[in-house]
């Protein structure tokens, strides 16, 4: 009988995947572990390898299509058995048989409720110890109890809310002493339909999005594309962002003489030991020494347990653009790290990005972003926070700029500072202090030397 | 190896209605049996048992019809033919299961089961593979140290069943709990002296305590000794026959006890030994259960547990439900089990109950209401010459939600399912005294003690 494959847990916290391309066709033999089909998940790619050695039989989900962990997205006949044996066929003796039924073995496998396989255990799930069965529970609202032992409901609203999945406890009673019926059910239902839960923090509601209509005589002159892919995932990213924080942004400058001329008596030391040395590592050390002072920037909300989560750990997102889309992967535990370490480590991840083969767990777990729009040019620019991450730093060119010091002009090299931050979970003054206190580092690079842990 | 959709291990009241639900949804379903199909409720549980209770009941209704001019003639009961029409009974019900597997499409193996992987099941030298696993294996009678089971001098649930054995002149039932009490009004009404000890300080414990007194007087009335804070802590035998020793809850020696035969009723335990439970991840509790969730999963993938297996309430209707559910839940549905349950004892007069108890009310810590009717002031328990017991519906006192009722008396098992429907409905006591119950029946008891929350029962005096 075939095999199902089923979409795996890819990496922690992430429900779906998009089916970007499939590498072999129905009918194709297949070795185990030989890539199958290409999914994206969070920005990232990955190719799926084979559970099983066989036929690929028959795809069940198409490319484009975004589906759910635990999916099956493929079956795979075992070698010589070449596709859907009908199990009535290998019946053996001993068994009172029963009517026959009329299924072929192909068509029962399609047919997966229980969405948990074992045997498909995810050959990425780095940290897969998080049972299948608990993403499956948590999504499923359980029957609540109240002070009678349980809801006041008829089972048949019982019913119709554990098909329409709504929690019963939820649901407000119209009937006597609160008792939940069928159209209270289903009033719910359509009304969490329209305002989606997310949404319930903004008490007016969003609008829709805008329709596009191709203006009148201009049909032959558009070029359209399906949104798939990176550019979908950064679209619903940016979406995201922008609708649920408060982006708010403060300038400053950065004398980044010093910073310059430390870097240039260490580059020929961190090129001995085979990496090349950015600017980039000293912001990240500079950046969590001040985050470890202003905590709100290393904070998210989580809006499911109404509760502000304060990170003791440094995991910087880094701002990449590729030829795909822009991508933040993520250098972790930056606290702990050495200069030189980190160099090593953002060089690789730059390239890992464009190279598009980044990993799931490489674009995960960020506490706060930094952007470099300094190499390309622009005088200075408004970032967009990396959610849930609180806060993101845009990091511009050093220039050569005039700049009073002691009542002189002078030349000094300058960098201009653009911190975005969302203003629910940090104050203005918090924001402009923590500035500072990037800049206070960083316009003496010694201090790391005095204050780094 | 055949391959199916879903196995049934067990085709006891869970199974069978796992396997027919399952097939009902399209899935091709093996059901694998060691015993009889059917298991312990059907062959030598809650159906033969019926079936005494039935004689008992015709032997007592035959005994009081003297009272309204009609003396039968007693003669001896054939004990033989008894046996016979029990065990055609049996057959007929075992019989039918059969049928429905194969007017479904039941595939029925029989053998012992064992798994192999959570996929994977083994009868013998054979193996079926399947998506999913129901695990549905039931229970059995504990046995006592003291007194181990030989079915002819000490026996348990299954032998008492064997009344061809013949009626013993004296009984000790240990254990009172619905299997303990339900013998010992069978055995009393074939003529035995019953005695029933029961280690905790009343009969059927954890059930609403009002009604267990009335139970328990009706019991006594009909002359079943009931020795309740007392333990049987052996038995020796002699000529006249077995000596028991009887003991207080803390253990101290009372008085010695002679009878012919004992029941040891003292509960039931999970059968899973050689099943492979171990082998395939699935641990049991503390006392031996398989933990499922509402959807009757176990922490396995693709394995499923259902009934006795899976924990108290031990009650075949339970099973039944939950069978269904994990049918569902293996087939894509969104069911669950989240249901009242229920229970009732086939004493005479019946006991039964749904919902919660006064005590467990209160200790939820809710203001409650009680309303009571007997049914001595009930019309047809009066022609019925059954009056014993009443039916007792208890109310929040705020709301008047109704959280449970509890009856003793005639026909009490077939009057709890309104009430059951009500407490499912979230109905209020209103609800019960409003609905309009013909006349004359055993349930416009129910209705009146509903009315009785209000002082607005017509047939009593409402004080």
């Amino acid at each position: 009988m075939p095999k199902e494959v089923l979409l795996p847990e890819l990496a922690e916290s992430i429900v779906e995947g998009e089916i970007l391309k499939w590498l072999v066709e129905e009918g194709d033999p297949i070795k185990k572990d030989q890539p199958i089909v290409e999914v994206m998940t969070d920005k990232v790619t990955v190719e799926l390898p084979s559970p099983y050695e066989g036929v690929l039989v028959k795809k069940l989900v198409q490319e484009g299509d975004v589906v759910p962990i635990h999916t099956p997205i493929a079956l795979i006949a075992e070698p010589g058995e070449e596709g859907a044996v009908p199990a009535a066929a290998v019946a053996t003796a001993g068994v009172e048989e029963a009517a026959p039924v009329a299924e072929s073995g192909e068509e029962r496998v399609l047919f997966k409720p229980d969405a948990t396989e074992p045997e498909v255990k995810s050959p990425f799930a780095v940290a897969a110890e998080a049972p299948p069965r608990a993403a499956v529970a948590a999504t499923e609202p359980k029957a609540g109890t109240n002070r009678f032992g349980r809801v006041l409901a008829v089972p048949a609203a019982r019913k119709l809310a554990r098909e329409l999945g709504v929690a019963i406890e939820e649901v407000p009673g119209s009937g006597p002493a609160g008792r939940v019926r069928v159209e209270d059910v289903r009033r719910y239902a359509e009304e969490r339909a329209r305002t989606p839960a997310a949404l319930a923090v903004a008490p007016g509601g969003f609008p829709p999005p805008y329709p596009y209509r191709t203006p009148a005589g201009y049909q032959g002159l558009e070029e359209r594309k399906p949104l798939r892919g990176l550019r979908r995932v950064i679209a619903q990213g940016l979406w995201q962002s922008h609708l649920y924080t408060v982006r708010t942004l403060n300038v400053d400058e950065l004398d980044a003489t010093e910073l310059v001329r430390l870097r240039e008596v260490l580059k020929p030391e961190a090129e001995a030991a085979g990496t090349k040395l950015s600017y980039l590592p000293f912001i990240f050390k500079a950046v969590v020494q001040a985050l470890k002072k202003f905590p709100q920037l290393n904070a998210s909300f989580d809006w499911e347990r109404e509760e502000i989560v304060y990170k003791k750990y440094y995991n910087l997102g880094m701002a990449v653009a590729t030829d795909q889309g822009l991508v933040v992967p993520v250098v972790k535990d930056v606290d702990k790290k050495t200069v030189l370490e980190l160099a090593a480590e953002v060089r690789a991840l730059a390239e890992k990005a464009r190279a598009g083969k980044l990993a799931p767990e490489d674009v995960a777990g960020s506490t706060f972003s930094i952007t470099n729009i300094g190499s390309i040019g622009a005088v200075f620019s408004f970032p967009i926070i990396n959610v849930p991450d609180a806060a993101i730093l845009g990091v511009h060119s050093i220039q050569d700029r005039p700049v009073v010091r002691d009542g002189q002009i002078a030349i000094r090299k300058m960098m201009y500072l653009s911190l975005s931050f969302d203003h629910r979970l940090v104050d203005g003054a918090e924001a402009a202090m923590f500035l500072k206190e990037v800049i206070r580092i960083l316009e003496a690079p010694g201090r790391l030397l005095l204050e780094m842990r | 190896m055949d391959a199916y959709d879903l196995i049934v291990i067990g085709t006891g009241p869970g199974g069978y209605h796992a396997a027919i639900r399952a097939a009902q949804l399209g899935l091709k379903v093996l059901a694998i049996e060691k015993g009889e199909v059917g298991g312990v409720c059907l062959n030598v549980g809650c159906i033969p048992t019926k079936a005494l209770l039935h004689v008992a009941h015709v032997l007592e209704a035959g005994a009081k019809a003297a009272e309204f001019g009609l003396v039968l003639e007693k003669k001896a009961l054939d004990l033989e033919k008894l046996a016979g029409w029990r065990d055609r009974v049996v057959k007929k019900l075992t019989g039918g299961v059969e049928f429905l597997f194969k007017g479904n499409g039941v595939a029925l193996k029989r053998g012992e089961a064992r798994l192999l992987s959570p996929r994977e099941v083994a009868v013998g030298d054979e193996r079926f593979r399947a998506r999913h696993v129901v695990l549905a294996t039931g229970s059995r009678p504990v046995e006592l140290p003291a007194f181990p089971f030989d079915e002819a001098r000490v026996v348990s649930s299954t032998g008492a069943l064997r009344v061809e054995a013949g009626i013993p002149k004296r009984l000790l039932v240990v254990g009172g709990g619905a299997i303990g009490l339900e013998f010992a009004s069978i055995y009393r009404a074939l003529g035995a002296e019953v005695t029933v000890v029961e280690l905790m300080d009343r009969i059927l414990p954890g059930a609403d305590r009002e009604a267990v007194t009335q139970l328990a007087r009706a019991l006594k009335k009909r002359g079943i000794a009931l020795k309740t804070g007392t333990q049987a802590q052996g038995f020796e035998e002699k000529e006249d026959g077995l000596h028991v020793t009887l003991a207080d809850a803390e253990g101290k020696e009372t008085e010695a006890l002679v009878v012919d035969r004992i029941l040891v009723a003292v509960g039931r335990r999970p059968n899973h030994e050689g099943l492979g439970l171990e082998a395939v991840g699935v641990r049991t509790d503390a006392r031996g259960f398989v933990p499922v969730d509402e959807r009757m999963r176990t922490q396995v993938p693709g394995l499923y547990a259902i009934g006795d297996l899976v924990g108290p309430p031990l009650l075949a209707h339970k099973a039944m439900k939950q069978g269904v559910v994990a049918a569902e839940v293996a087939a894509g549905k969104k069911s669950a089990f989240d249901q009242q349950i229920p229970s009732v004892v086939y004493t005479h007069p019946e006991f039964a109950s749904v919902g919660l108890s006064e005590e467990a009310a209160k200790a939820r810590g809710l203001e409650v209401r009680v309303g009571r009717f007997p049914f001595t002031a009930n019309g047809r328990a009066l022609t019925l010459q059954e009056t014993a017991g009443l039916v007792k519906v208890i109310t929040e006192a705020e709301s008047g939600v109704l959280l449970g009722v509890h009856a003793v008396g005639p026909g009490a098992s077939e009057l709890i399912p309104e009430a059951a429907l009500a407490l499912e409905m979230g109905a209020l006591g209103a609800d019960l005294e409003l609905t309009v119950h013909p006349h004359p029946t055993l349930s416009e008891s129910l209705m009146e003690a509903a009315a009785n929350l209000e002082k607005a029962a017509i047939h009593i005096l409402n004080k």
